[in-house]
């Protein structure tokens, strides 16, 4: 086990050099950079710049110097200070910008979570121990709803009733006469109120996937000969279902976790943008806007990295949860 | 260990670990955080024991009780600026009053440390003008100034006893620090700013900076240049830095002033992943006017001389801005500017989501990013809000039709032909002729706009499709393809694309309404929407062929006449406004454009509002009807600015920017309905 945690890291190295290297070209793709977007924005804001502000403007961040020297500064400041280089576009280091906007982004993606998986694992185990039920039609129903409805409509419409109907409007994530203040109980209660429908909305997205593929998962395990073979020899119904079929179906879950850690990192790009939540998906929309390059390619490295953990982690966790997956690993070697 | 809690038990791990980083993530932000409390805690005490200068704002007094402030004389230069009726605008735009201090503006924006209604709020240009006109320009920043010898020696005199935010003196020694270390260094300053050269001529000579004594400088032309004083004020959102800079802060970052040199900006250029380029450093702690929104011009940074300045805000994406207690404006009645003590703007994803804010009363104040389409959902919304919205004149034209003649795109076998059908000036002329301008005023702008009487004149911006068509007969295009659309002379079918960023509201109709009145005339017209940013770069590489946008035209007094070539044919723009040697010659424009160039030159050299002045403004207009290098579609547009239901001293006439540009005297009737 150990040696194919340590081979399976060591195959890393490789993949991360090559994903800086892609993120770093991905950005610089586009023609032009972030000076030609900054003077775009304060022509359109009606302050006109001459070609030779313009010219200033891109010796002066360094725009004139090849592509090859500006990523080669760029890794050395990550690989030797941790230091993910100097976002343009906000006039401060990448590092203090996602230091801001983390706790918010962890907090709310790992709540939904968590909210997701409470409700979907039971109404999964539900609706497959009591197929064709009125209650499994129902949920079958509302899952559906949750798998096709895109979360950012449901946030938009959701946040127009609520203003209309409470004068509340759930934006951001502090009213505006709290959004200056220093953190108080006041601040704090205000600041639960504008969560809940974040919560359920990015919540309520995963959950009706989860109910979908728990459901069928548990229906397959049930019909099989060991479940039958257990219940024929008296094993009481609950400890059956948890222990065998529940465990096995819960496979696809955990393999999902690789892609479940970049996704709490990013936030929900599409939410947060619909309800003015600082989280780091706007944050790396915006760099990418803006070509803001050493941001975007630190975000884009960052949920890179975090996916191939991610990965190297579910097949950890396979191996520990499923013992054919520990055994066969074991006989190959 | 075979259960499936095992499972569980680690994923709870997991997630533990991530819930421990981020709670130990957040230690940065949050040690900034006595400062407020420091200021929540003034403001309580203020209230259990009132007391102090009734001429300035009662936040500051428990500040200047404890002695961290010195009292207002000591903060006011000898001379302040004295603000009245018709002083920031003109007589007779808005009724003023003197006002009370307190309150909070709200407002929002939608991109990072961007806000231009802070911004130009903040503003304070070296002169200025009531109501950002031409008329009567006076000092601001520098007190007053002489001019002798025909226009070519300016002697500016500074205010004795003003001072930066942090309390240090402004001295000529911040403009010769500008001039000299700023201007004079190649690695800070590659060319010789436009606006410092004689007749803000890109070929003209520099000036020569002399400073005369602590408040006094004098700058010379080696031509006349009467139009300088207007380059100093709001002219292309110019601001103090143009020439006064906080000398002994940016000493600091200037490597001429550092003892060790670059050595002693080690830690700075690591922290930036720099090796030895300091003037990146010097540039990252450069506060200059434009950036009033972003950090480096925060409390503790650089000094700023603007009304407000920025401070630590407990939420990221949240702009603050407190009171700047040395700053130097009073109204009549001695009281200190600005009344309003704290402006906070939020920001949101986009132009939309702004609106969005809007409409559910978070903003106090709101000029950019308001639409007159919108003016409905304003007036259903505003009672409930608190606000309602105020028409004004839009300082740019709403909309022109910019047909680019020196489109270039490499892959379009048919840029050249197209080049040759739209340079012929009968091609704009008809396309004029097209559009239904009195449709478009009534059904896009409500009635609030006229005719384009100033740039295009009274005939061609009357329908006429029956001229129209025989113009583009005259010219070649007299042949139609199978579906009626005219064709070149090659017979391959006349294609336009209309590509439009919709920056503003109204673009995206106007431009779909051009696109069916061009198709009226046999023209056949495709119209495209591009994310703003694409558009842009489209444009910088000559890839538009037409576009619908707004315009800096004749109508607004401080404009150039130039400015239209850019929206003609980007490349001869690029051609113009470049060093001699970078000239490509493929690109010269004809005559008529650099007649442009030669009418703004001449036009900086005369005084600016003078006869002689207004007597070019007058000959570019007529520049304008006969060559249409665009085609406007409106002047004259109205504009809502979006007011709390509670301020004060808002303009009702003039430009909407121009009461942006009068910020610091806006106040609440009840200040404590706006904390």
């Amino acid at each position: 086990m150990v040696a194919y945690i340590v081979r399976r890291s060591v195959m890393l190295i490789p993949i991360l050099v090559l994903i800086s290297l892609v993120s770093f070209a991905i950005i610089e793709l586009p023609p032009g950079d972030w000076v030609t977007y900054q003077i775009e924005n304060l022509r359109a804001s009606g302050i006109e710049l001459n070609e030779d502000e313009a010219e200033r403007l891109v010796k002066m961040y360094g725009f004139d110097q090849p592509a090859w020297k500006r990523y080669i500064r760029w890794m050395r400041g990550i690989l030797f200070k941790f230091n993910f280089g100097w976002s343009f576009q906000w006039g401060k280091t990448v590092n203090e910008l996602l230091g801001e906007r983390l706790p918010l982004t962890l907090v709310i993606s790992i709540s939904a979570l968590i909210v997701s998986w409470i409700i979907a694992i039971p109404i999964g185990i539900y609706s497959a121990t009591h197929q064709y039920s009125v209650l499994d039609y129902i949920f079958t129903f509302f899952g559906f709803l949750g798998l096709t409805i895109p979360t950012f409509l449901l946030a938009m419409v959701l946040a127009w009733y609520i203003f209309k109907l409470t004068e509340f409007a759930p934006l951001g994530l502090f009213s505006i006469e709290y959004m200056d203040e220093p953190m108080s109980m006041e601040k704090f209660i205000d600041m639960l109120k504008h969560l809940v429908l974040p919560l359920i909305i990015i919540g309520l997205n995963g959950t009706g996937a989860l109910i979908r593929v728990m459901r069928g998962n548990l229906l397959d395990e049930l019909k099989k000969q060991y479940v039958i073979t257990a219940r024929a020899k008296g094993v009481n119904e609950m400890q059956l279902l948890f222990k065998y079929p529940v465990r096995m179906s819960m496979n696809p879950v955990i393999s999902t976790i690789g892609w479940i850690l970049p996704g709490i990192f990013s936030g929900e790009v599409l939410v947060s943008l619909v309800l003015g939540l600082q989280t780091t998906g706007p944050l790396l929309l915006r760099a990418v806007l803006a070509q803001d390059m050493f941001l975007a390619g630190s975000i884009v490295m960052i949920l890179s990295v975090l996916t191939v953990i991610g990965t190297l982690l579910s097949d950890i966790l396979l191996a520990a949860l499923d013992p054919r997956i520990r055994y066969s690993a074991a006989a190959a070697r | 260990m075979k259960t499936p809690f095992r499972a569980g038990l680690l994923a709870a791990l997991l997630i533990a670990l991530l819930a421990v980083a981020a709670c130990g993530a957040p230690a940065g932000p949050a040690a900034e955080a006595p400062a407020e409390d420091a200021d929540s805690m003034a403001t309580e005490d203020t209230m259990a024991e009132p007391g102090g200068n009734p001429l300035e704002s009662p936040v500051l007094w428990d500040r200047v009780a404890s002695g961290e402030l010195p009292p207002l004389e000591d903060r006011l230069p000898n001379e302040p600026f004295v603000v009245g009726p018709g002083v920031l605008l003109p007589e007779g735009h808005v009724d003023w009053q003197s006002g009370n201090f307190g309150g909070t503006l709200r407002t929002l924006h939608f991109r990072p440390d961007w806000n231009p209604d802070t911004f130009v709020g903040m503003n304070e240009p070296l002169l200025s003008a009531p109501g950002l006109g031409v008329q009567g320009i006076r000092g601001n920043v520098l007190k007053d100034y002489e001019v002798s010898n025909n226009n070519q020696t300016f002697v500016f005199h500074m205010r004795e006893g003003l001072k930066w935010s942090d309390g240090s003196l402004v001295t000529a020694e911040d403009a010769r620090f500008v001039a000299e270390d700023i201007y004079g260094n190649e690695n800070l300053t590659p060319s010789f700013p436009r606006r410092f050269r004689t007749r803000n001529d890109p070929t003209g000579t520099p000036m020569t900076f002399q400073m005369i004594d602590d408040y006094t400088f004098q700058v010379d032309f080696d031509a006349p240049y009467g139009g300088f004083l207007r380059a100093l004020t709001i002219e292309t959102w110019n601001g103090w830095s143009e020439l006064v800079r906080p000398a002994a802060y940016l000493k600091q970052f200037h490597v001429d002033y550092l003892e060790n040199g670059l050595e002693d900006l080690r830690d700075q250029l690591n922290e930036m992943n720099l090796t030895d380029e300091w003037n990146q450093v010097f540039t990252a702690n450069d506060c200059v006017n434009w950036h009033v929104n972003r950090e480096k011009c925060m409390v503790g940074s650089s000094p700023v001389i603007t009304p407000w300045q920025r401070v630590e805000a407990a939420e990221p994406g949240l702009l603050v801005f407190e009171r700047n207690p040395y700053y130097y404006k009073v109204d009549v009645e001695g009281k200190q500017l600005p009344y309003i003590d704290k402006m906070v703007s939020k920001l949101v994803e986009d132009v939309e989501m702004v609106n969005t804010g809007i409409l559910t009363g978070e903003a106090d104040f709101m000029r950019e990013s308001t639409g007159l389409v919108k003016i409905p959902l304003y007036v259903e919304n505003g009672p409930a809000g608190g606000y309602r919205h105020q028409l004004l004149d839009m300082h740019v034209d709403s909309s022109s039709i910019w047909v680019n003649q020196t489109y270039n795109a490499e892959a379009d076998p048919l840029a050249a032909a197209y080049r040759d059908v739209v340079s012929n000036i009968e091609f704009r002329q008809a396309v004029s002729l097209a559009v239904d301008r009195d449709e478009m005023i009534e059904t896009l702008y409500y009635g609030y706009a006229t005719k384009p009487l100033d740039t295009v004149g009274a005939d061609l911006s009357t329908r006429d499709l029956d001229r129209a068509n025989a113009l583009l007969d005259s010219i070649g295009l007299d042949g139609r393809d199978d579906e009626g659309f005219r064709t070149y002379p090659s017979g391959e079918t006349f294609e336009m694309l209309i590509e439009h960023g919709a920056h503003a509201p109204d673009l995206e109709p106007a431009a779909e309404l051009v696109g069916e009145y061009l198709g009226d005339i046999g023209i056949k017209a495709l119209v495209k929407k591009l994310d703003p940013t694409l558009w842009g770069q489209r444009r910088n590489n000559n890839e538009l062929q037409a576009t619908v946008f707004w315009a800096h035209d004749q109508g607004w007094d401080n404009n150039w006449t130039s400015d239209t070539i850019q929206r003609a044919g980007y490349a001869w723009w690029q051609y113009m406004t470049s060093a001699e040697e970078n000239r490509d010659p493929t690109w010269e424009p004809p005559q008529w454009v650099k007649d442009a160039y030669a009418l703004d030159i001449a036009r900086w050299g005369s005084v600016s509002g003078g006869d002689e002045y207004n007597a070019f403004k007058e000959e570019g207009n007529a520049w304008h009807r006969e060559n249409l290098p665009e085609i406007t579609i409106v002047e004259n547009v109205k504009y809502p600015l979006i007011v709390s239901l509670n301020m004060a001293n808002v303009a009702t006439e003039g430009f909407a920017i121009a009461q942006n540009f009068a910020m610091e005297q806006l106040y609440y009737v009840n200040p404590e309905e706006n904390q």
